[in-house]
């Protein structure tokens, strides 16, 4: 059976002096394209590093991830920075948002590094098309420091899109926002399920997590069955 | 292409901080040139110094201002000390070229090249019957290729062979005097008679220094002296440097202390402040690397950030220096020592960006 993602006993310990800390023991996981999936748990228990994991951000201690059948433990840095502008699109905690930029350069930053590059115009095309699409074009040219929450959370998830990703990791994208807001980018970001895109969403939100196809939880860096 | 764009607009997105930075570059370096300048002066003089000191130079007073008696034999004497021997030198500063009245010269008997570090400048004259010119590295009036015609009795033309390097020195009695604003004759004692006949024979005998030579045949040359009716008493070098020159060590050591804390001062506030940029800019950078940029990419950003902001104070500071006349020398150790700041610095930035740390500070507040 083909999955788009696997992970196969995906195990990660971090070592801060002489205290050693497993974050994620033993995940084994499948995800599917086009299906949205929410992971959820106490604080702490690794639904960060499990996420970034996936995402090619943080390397595992051990176990194998497998994208498209292919395997990732030995992928050299530039496959990963491949993988990190096209195959995925990250939504992280706190925006990341560059604060002195506008709208605008915070969404064209991956077309930037795109394969093969692109012109300004295209750039400009690609931005204002998804930026229609979350809904704030009439903001492009604010600095995003002057924008709600909601509004940085659009320009955060319109960033991720912006090179067509398969894969949207999505790291609590409603943490800091009010219901009605997280309400309303939960929406946004089902509709890009319904598109095709498939969804990993870590969040405390039952509601949201409800709302996925299926619920992963976790508890000390297990899976919860 | 992009990066060079997007660290130009890094410089350009805060123009106070670069402003601020790049006058703290200026002013530091300044200070960190002329401190090396003035160490520089002080070494070569401490140099001609130790050669003095370990031969155990004599210098003689003389008990009258008034003209020197003097015999052939004693001519001879000092003529075979200087330029066989080269166990003796002296230093005539009054000879002037006519036109060029407000341009000292320096005339430098014997074994004056050896002992103040200038042999290599008197390569052209092979033996006893030449001379050679050199102007010090500020003098203005004249310039390298220039023909110069001096003489008293018989007139010689010679060409300016070049320029001294900056801060060359010589010691006359008990000061040290700079070469750097001087036309500087090498020359022989031979020459010298065949130039000037008597004309300058006093000063040379008053200005002149002898080393390692035995203390028999010095008394004897002071006693024929005084036959003549010129009395000369011998002052050892070596005592008059703990007086006289006790201080210009204490200076030079005052100095390098100095050029050392000025160095430190510049290499930490430099490399703080250097470390400050690149943290104000740490998020962004890592924001780019998550979205698909390469390390490199960022390195490449970083130095061109760093050069961008340290090439502008650098060239205004070496241009200033330039234009006060300073050497050569300092222009490629300046280049040198501001390159490889931005290097180093920018490893220390990256090792922040380490695939396992960008998500963190990606997520930083700025
Ligand atoms: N870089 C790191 N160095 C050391 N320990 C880490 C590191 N990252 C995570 N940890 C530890 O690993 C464990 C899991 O952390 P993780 O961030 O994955 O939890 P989480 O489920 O996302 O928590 P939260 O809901 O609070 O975001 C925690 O104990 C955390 O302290
Ligand atoms: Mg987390």
């Amino acid at each position: 059976m083909f999955h788009l993602i696997e992970t196969i006993a995906l195990h990660k310990k971090f070592t801060s002096g002489k205290n050693i800390i497993i974050a994620v023991e033993d995940v084994s996981l499948t995800f599917d394209k086009g299906t949205s999936t929410a992971i959820t748990g106490p604080s702490g228990c690794g639904k960060t590093t499990l996420i970034n994991m996936i995402g090619l951000l943080v390397p595992p201690s051990s176990g194998e991830l497998l994208i498209n059948s292919t395997s990732f433990s030995t992928i050299n840095s530039r496959e990963r920075t491949k993988y990190r502008n096209q195959f995925f699109g990250y939504i992280v905690q706190n925006f990341a948002l560059v604060d002195h930029y506008n709208v605008y350069e915070n969404v064209e930053i991956p077309l930037l590094y795109a394969n093969p590059a692109l012109n300004k115009k295209e750039r400009r095309n690609r931005v204002q098309s998804v930026l229609q699409k979350v809904g704030i074009l009439e903001k492009v040219k604010e600095k995003v420091s002057t924008l709600s929450g909601g509004q940085k959370q659009r320009v955060a998830i319109a960033r991720a899109l912006v090179n067509n990703p398969e894969v949207i990791l999505a790291d609590e994208p409603t943490g800091s926002l009010d219901t009605e807001t997280s309400k309303e980018i939960f929406l946004l970001l089902k509709s890009l399920v319904e598109e095709g895109k498939t969804l990993i969403m870590v969040t405390h939100n039952p509601e949201l997590a409800q709302g996925c196809e299926r619920e992963i939880k976790m508890i000390d860096g297990n899976l919860l069955i | 292409m992009i990066q060079f764009k997007l660290a130009i607009k890094d410089i350009l997105k805060k123009p106070m901080t670069a402003v601020l930075f790049m006058l703290q570059i200026f002013v530091s370096l300044f200070f960190l040139f002329a401190a090396a300048r003035e160490l520089l002066f002080s070494f070569h003089g401490l140099d001609a110094i130790k050669k003095l000191e370990a031969n155990d130079s004599i210098y003689f007073q003389t008990g009258s201002t008034s003209h020197l008696n003097y015999s052939q034999e004693n001519e001879d004497f000092l003529q075979k000390l200087m330029d066989s021997e080269k166990k003796a030198y002296s230093i005539l500063t009054s000879v002037r070229f006519e036109g060029l009245e407000n341009t000292p010269v320096v005339m430098g008997v014997g074994a004056f090249d050896e002992v103040f570090n200038l042999e290599k400048y008197n390569k052209v004259r092979t033996d006893s019957t030449d001379s050679t010119i050199w102007i010090g590295s500020k003098v203005k009036s004249v310039h390298v290729g220039d023909v110069l015609q001096y003489g008293t009795v018989k007139k010689e033309k010679s060409i300016i062979e070049g320029r001294l390097p900056a801060n060359s020195t010589y010691i006359l009695r008990e000061a040290m005097m700079s070469l750097d604003e001087s036309i500087v004759i090498l020359t022989s004692k031979q020459k010298m008679n065949e130039l000037h006949s008597y004309y300058y024979m006093d000063e040379l005998m008053r200005n002149s220094v002898l080393f390692d030579v035995n203390s028999d045949e010095i008394a004897e040359y002071i006693l024929r002296m005084n036959q003549q009716g010129t009395t000369l008493s011998p002052i050892s070098f070596n005592q008059q440097l703990h007086e006289h020159y006790g201080s210009l060590y204490k200076n030079a050591i005052l100095l390098t202390a100095f050029y050392l804390i000025t160095s430190l001062f510049v290499f930490v506030s430099l490399t703080i402040n250097t470390i400050q940029l690149i943290e104000q800019n740490l998020q962004e950078y890592a924001v780019h690397l998550l979205y698909g940029a390469r390390l490199e990419s960022i390195f490449q950003r970083i130095m061109v950030y760093l050069l961008g902001m340290i090439i502008p104070p650098i060239s205004l500071a070496l241009s200033v220096l330039f234009l006060m006349g300073s050497g050569l020398a300092y222009v490629y150790w300046g280049i040198g020592f501001c390159m490889i700041i931005p290097l180093v610095i920018s490893l220390i930035g990256l090792s922040r960006l380490k695939s396992s740390n960008i998500i963190y500070v990606a997520r930083e507040r700025a």
